[in-house]
């Protein structure tokens, strides 16, 4: 059986947790771009939408409390509850890595899709494989991972148990945040038929082309014959006829929880003293290198975490152009970070992480003007950007039918995955 | 070595070119002038001082929609993919037409596309990637920028980053933008080396059909020659949907 956990506003939710001020209220997460990053289901209730600017989430909700979102910070909180869940097994996936992409600004461009059934809650999701479990104790298991959930982070969860990754995610959409549902092995297809095709994880155009051949509910792709759907939609027709017969074979990947080192320091009063400050970063930031020098790796990732004495939180991070051991520059990083946060009150608390670890590459001088770049070069260069700025930016062009009459047959994108 | 027998020194340099890059030697007479890349329209680069685009510097393209400015920036792109570097696509407002690059020789294979969320972001990829020495040519795409999306200064700042960046490097980058007043394209013209604004002139018929179009092209900014002049370019669309 797999289950699927889902932890709807899930960034929200780790701040109304470390500051039970915000618990209750109307809450909306901020970009860098001063958008709505992340919302409460408050803020949500009030009409508030993934992508609105500051200024319009104001004249929605007028109550709305806005916060600066701290992604890294949400990614150690998720990563930490993923640790705790290899506890009922050791194959925990995380839908997505740990980006915690928000389901509806994934979706947005799909503008057709009915707002029924699709999951249009930003929520953070992973699967866990739970092995064989006799029928009896799958329903147990339902009722008693929601509170486990709950107790070791804090937040609500809903959870989904079905004999595929696919049916446990749509089983997870059910239930309220607490409350678990379980879909027998035998009940998937007919679990899976009133539902959207919506759900299935292919692009956009093969969405709206299910629709225009009136398939519109998974039970109506799962009716016709594979050879049809093979027919007309290749391989990808096949994993959706599979996935839509509640057939989902693929595995739950073992969990390898990322490496980081961290180093923190507490301050017995709160300082406002930019020069103690300094030296306690300076003394974090040599024991950082130090650890990191010793086991021989670099950093590329870069967080500075800092708790005010009135209980809020303030974190900024950087992603470095090249990794690095040095304490010199990772000292003059995590001042600029530090500088650039808008401290008005005393600081408590101060944390500094680096992730993304791994060896040093070497890089060779080349003794002439360069030499013609493979596209396999390229390729792997971009795979490092993606690392900085993220996977939604990089993109190669594949050629898939120069003739096609539709323009947009011709061409395919896809992502440049991270190295 | 015997220079009466060729193929014995060819072979030589054929080798060393394969194993060292082929700019690691070459025979006098076939040395060109490496600071320029011709556009490959001869009447152009006769207006042009060095007779091309400037590599290692920024070239301001500007011009309206059907002006002939992505065809100029992609004729040049395929030009440097042909000697085998990369290029990169930085498509700001995600409407750049990859199927009418592919129709003006561009090598899908060889092109990657960034998809930023600001200019500025977009730049601070440049800036990667030039540093990086992954391509001969960055076309850098913000024909139909809205101009609140990004603070102008910040712009500027990094378009300064950017510009040092590419000093004594081979790369090419290309602004296309629109109208000349607008907020980005005033930012991005004061750090160009070259900036030449395309107005379309007129479109070439062939009884009722029209098979092409001439564009003007006047040079508005050059660090090495004197601005002002102008050529006249004419554009077949046989291999091309639309222009």
């Amino acid at each position: 059986m797999m289950a699927c956990v889902r932890l709807p506003h899930f960034g929200p939710g780790i701040e109304q947790r470390d500051r039970p001020a915000l618990a209750g209220k109307p809450l909306a997460l901020v970009d860098e771009t001063d958008h709505i990053n992340d919302l409460s289901q408050g803020a949500m209730q009030a009409g508030v939408r993934l992508g609105m600017s500051v200024l319009q989430a104001q004249a929605v909700c007028g109550d709305l409390t806005l916060r600066p979102a701290a992604p890294a910070r949400y990614r150690r909180a998720f990563g930490d509850l993923l640790a705790t869940l290899t506890h009922f097994s050791a194959h925990v996936e995380p839908e997505e890595g740990l980006a915690l992409r928000a389901d509806a600004r994934r979706r947005k461009h799909l503008t057709f899709l009915p707002r029924t059934q699709v999951d249009a809650v930003p929520a953070a999701v992973c699967y866990l494989d739970l092995g064989t479990l006799p029928a009896g104790e799958t329903q147990t298991v339902a009722r008693r991972l929601p509170p486990f959930v709950q107790e070791r982070c804090g937040l609500p969860a809903a959870v989904g148990l079905a004999a595929g990754k696919f049916t446990a995610r749509v089983a997870a959409l059910l239930p309220k945040a607490g409350e678990g549902l379980a879909v027998l092995p035998d009940r998937s297809a007919d679990f899976l038929a009133t539902f959207t095709v919506a759900l299935l994880p292919v692009d956009g155009e093969t969405i709206r082309q299910l629709y225009l051949l009136g398939l519109d509910t998974l039970g109506d792709v799962a009716a016709l014959p594979v050879t049809a759907v093979v027919d007309r939609f290749g391989r990808e027709g096949r994993i959706m006829h599979r996935l839509a017969g509640g057939r989902d074979t693929s595995p739950v990947q073992r969990y390898m929880p990322p490496v980081m080192e961290r180093a923190a320091h507490q301050f017995d009063d709160s300082v406002e003293d930019w020069t103690v400050l300094r030296a306690v970063l300076a003394k974090l930031t040599d024991a950082l290198s130090a650890r990191l020098r010793g086991a021989g790796q670099v950093a590329r990732h870069v967080v500075v975490d800092l708790e005010l004495a009135d209980g809020s939180r303030l974190e900024c991070d950087v992603m470095l152009r090249r990794p690095t051991a040095s304490a010199r520059s990772l000292l003059d990083t995590v001042y600029e970070l530090a500088a650039s946060l808008p401290v008005a009150t005393g600081i408590a608390d101060v944390e500094l992480v680096v992730d993304d670890i791994g060896a040093p590459v070497a890089r060779q001088l080349s003794l002439f003007e360069r030499e013609p770049v493979s596209a396999a070069h390229l390729r792997e260069v971009l795979a490092s950007l993606v690392a900085r700025y993220g996977d939604d930016c990089f993109y190669q062009a594949r050629l898939v039918d120069g003739e096609a009459r539709l323009p947009e047959r011709r061409i395919q994108m896809e992502k440049v995955g991270r190295r | 070595v015997r220079t009466s027998s060729h193929p014995p020194l060819q072979h030589v340099v054929a080798a060393l070119q394969r194993r060292w890059g082929p700019n690691a030697l070459q025979r006098l007479s076939q040395l060109r002038e490496r600071g320029f890349l011709p556009t490959g329209w001869d009447a152009l680069d006769q207006v042009l001082s060095g007779g091309g685009v400037p590599c290692g510097g920024i070239t301001h393209l500007s011009g309206q929609p059907t002006s002939g400015m992505v065809t100029l920036a992609f004729q040049i792109t395929a030009r440097a993919l042909a000697e085998g570097y990369g290029a990169v696509a930085i498509d700001l407002t995600r409407s750049l037409d990859l199927d009418y690059a592919r129709r003006c020789g561009v090598v899908l294979d060889q092109l990657a596309l960034v998809w930023p969320p600001s200019p500025r972001i977009g730049i601070e990829i440049a800036r990667d990637i030039v540093a990086q020495d992954i391509a001969a040519v960055i076309v850098f795409d913000a024909t139909a920028v809205d101009a609140a999306w990004d603070d102008p200064e910040m712009l500027v700042r990094s378009l300064r980053r950017l510009k040092a960046a590419l000093v004594d490097t081979p790369c090419i980058v290309l602004c296309l933008t629109g109208t000349s007043n607008h907020p980005c394209a005033t930012a991005i013209n004061s750090v160009a080396a070259l900036g030449l604004a395309v107005e379309h002139v007129t479109w070439l018929h062939e009884t009722q059909d029209v098979v092409g179009y001439r564009a003007q092209i006047t040079v508005r900014k050059d660090q090495r020659g004197s601005p002002g002049r102008s050529a006249a370019i004419s554009v077949r669309l046989e291999e091309t949907s639309h222009p």
